[in-house]
């Protein structure tokens, strides 16, 4: 219910769909935070009403992506310089339905130690598991988690990769919904590529996944980009669908982290800090679903 | 006394022995409780809240190893008591006791596997017969455990023996014999029943008690309409 919802997440732009989907779909009906919302094309760009009072909705254009917001006047959207560097090929990828909250995603998005079980083979080896301690910061200019210095061992790190590699990692909460990860590039040396998520609320429990690839990589074909990151997304769904509560618990106590976790703890420390309620186990007493 | 007071204290038939192998794990529900239960690849039995302690992850979709437990989310391990032994992220780590998953008691007998929330009752589960009862087949039902009760009564002719046990003398491969019935409550609108057969290993006789507990279903079912 919308009475969940606090000033932080009402007042950020959220993901609606990548500009083909907008051209393919629209118009169409879906959600934003419980809230029925339509999406038109017009000769003059995208409009988005709420379906409940008929209110038009602000509408932003960026990063290929059509955003909107339940909020008149939403936060400035973060910025990605690398969006307006020339040599990196953009390709988006979903969207994918998912039954949890749009906070477990980012979070799952966010976490090292997983690779090895639910993604082996290709971002982990159960011969390597550990992860080496990184460093976690809230960068206050822009108000956003990031997590530098990540290393992993990995058999298979992106679509282009021909061996294994140590990999290394940098990860940005841009958003409470929106996260980017910068990831050293196969294929050119001392470059990052980049990988993003962004989540739209559908519900409380239930959200669409887009996520989004700026990387250098002319060789693959786009189908084998988007197999590959489907492939490792549909890993992450088992265990997203399967994690108990849905919601994001943000009281210590409930879930036990381990220093692998910090930039989880961070993030959900960030969350707690700006008073996030929806999507997390706040103010609901005994949760179990 | 409170409902959950009520289960906790009681046992609950879950499912026939093969309901869970050595070396599988699988997710049952009873009432307030939603439980990850599992078999090492020695064969003992274990009934854990489906939780993980670190991150949430059902343990119902865990990898036996052992007499270990896996997480499938990070790959924690736990012994058959429920203590965290091994985290991969920090392979020299010594898990703390903290690190540990809510168990709860399980008992086997009879071919069936028995639970009982939390430490569960002093006294064992009562038999599911009286010579040498042995497991047929579980069904699910479409209503709470009571008006399951009411409902086998009225279709089957079954009378009560003990809490959530039910006894009937059907003619089974040309002779009357005894089945008892367990429910297994779940919720409001769901119940689970689980049918054994007295007389011992008798193949011929138990694939015509699950042939008849197949007719009581379809029984069930076109009478209430309830699964249709
Ligand atoms: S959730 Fe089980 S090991 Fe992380
Ligand atoms: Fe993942």
């Amino acid at each position: 219910m919308t009475d969940r919802l606090d000033s932080f997440t009402r007042s950020q732009w959220i993901v609606i769909e990548d500009d083909a989907g907008i051209v393919r779909r629209a118009p169409f009906e879906t959600l934003l935070f419980s809230i029925p919302i339509r999406v038109a094309n017009g000769p003059d760009g995208p409009r988005i009403h709420r379906l409940d009072t008929g209110e038009a909705l602000p509408v932003l254009r960026r990063y290929g992506y059509v955003w909107s917001a339940l909020d008149p006047a939403p936060r400035p959207l973060f910025e990605v310089p690398e969006f307006d560097e020339a040599g990196r090929r953009f390709t988006p990828c979903g969207p994918v339905g998912v039954k949890t909250s749009a906070l477990r995603v980012i979070e799952n998005f966010l976490d090292l130690a997983h690779f090895p079980f639910v993604h082996p083979g290709i971002l982990g080896t159960e011969s390597e598991t550990e992860v080496i301690p990184y460093r976690v910061e809230i960068r206050r200019d822009v108000d956003e988690v990031w997590a530098v210095d990540c290393g992993f061992f990995q058999p298979k790190a992106m679509a282009a990769s021909s061996a294994g590699a140590q990999v290394e990692y940098r990860y940005r909460v841009a958003q409470p919904c929106s996260a980017v990860l910068y990831k050293t590039s196969p294929g050119r040396a001392g470059a990052f590529d980049l990988i993003g998520i962004l989540v739209r609320p559908l519900h409380e429990t239930a959200c669409e996944v887009h996520a989004w690839m700026l990387m250098w990589d002319e060789e693959s074909s786009d189908e084998s980009l988007l197999q590959f990151q489907q492939e490792i997304f549909l890993q992450d769904r088992i265990i997203l669908e399967n994690q108990i509560p849905h919601l994001l618990p943000l009281s210590a106590g409930m879930e036990i982290p381990t220093r692998a976790d910090a930039t989880s703890i961070a993030y959900r420390r960030w969350l707690k800090n700006h008073g996030v309620i929806w999507g997390t186990c706040e103010g609901i007493p005994e949760v179990t679903a | 006394m409170s409902m959950r007071q009520t289960e906790a204290s009681a046992w609950h038939v879950v499912g026939g022995w093969n309901h869970v192998q050595p070396g599988a794990a699988c997710r049952v529900e009873l009432p307030g409780a939603e439980i990850a239960l599992w078999r090492t690849e020695a064969g003992a039995v274990h009934a854990w809240d489906n939780r993980c302690p670190h991150r949430g992850m059902r343990l119902s979709f865990g990898i036996v190893k052992g007499d270990r437990l896996a997480c499938r989310y990070h790959g924690w391990h736990y012994d058959e008591g429920g203590q965290c032994r091994f985290i991969p992220a920090h392979p020299n780590l010594d898990p703390p006791d903290t690190l540990a998953v809510a168990q709860h008691a399980t008992h086997e007998q009879d071919e069936a596997i028995w639970v009982a929330l939390g430490a569960g009752p002093t006294e064992p589960p009562p038999p599911l017969g009286t010579d040498q009862p042995g497991f047929c087949r579980s069904i699910p039902l479409p209503f709470g455990a009571d008006t399951a009760a009411d409902v086998l009564m009225r279709l089957a002719g079954a009378s009560p023996v003990a809490p959530r046990l039910m006894q009937v003398r059907p003619e089974i491969g040309g002779s009357n014999r005894t089945v008892t019935l367990a429910v297994q409550p779940i919720d409001e609108t769901r119940a689970a029943m689980h049918v054994f057969l007295d007389g011992g290993p008798k193949a011929d006789a138990r694939l015509a008690a699950i042939r008849w507990t197949v007719g009581l279903r379809w029984q069930i079912t076109s009478e209430t309409g309830a699964a249709a």
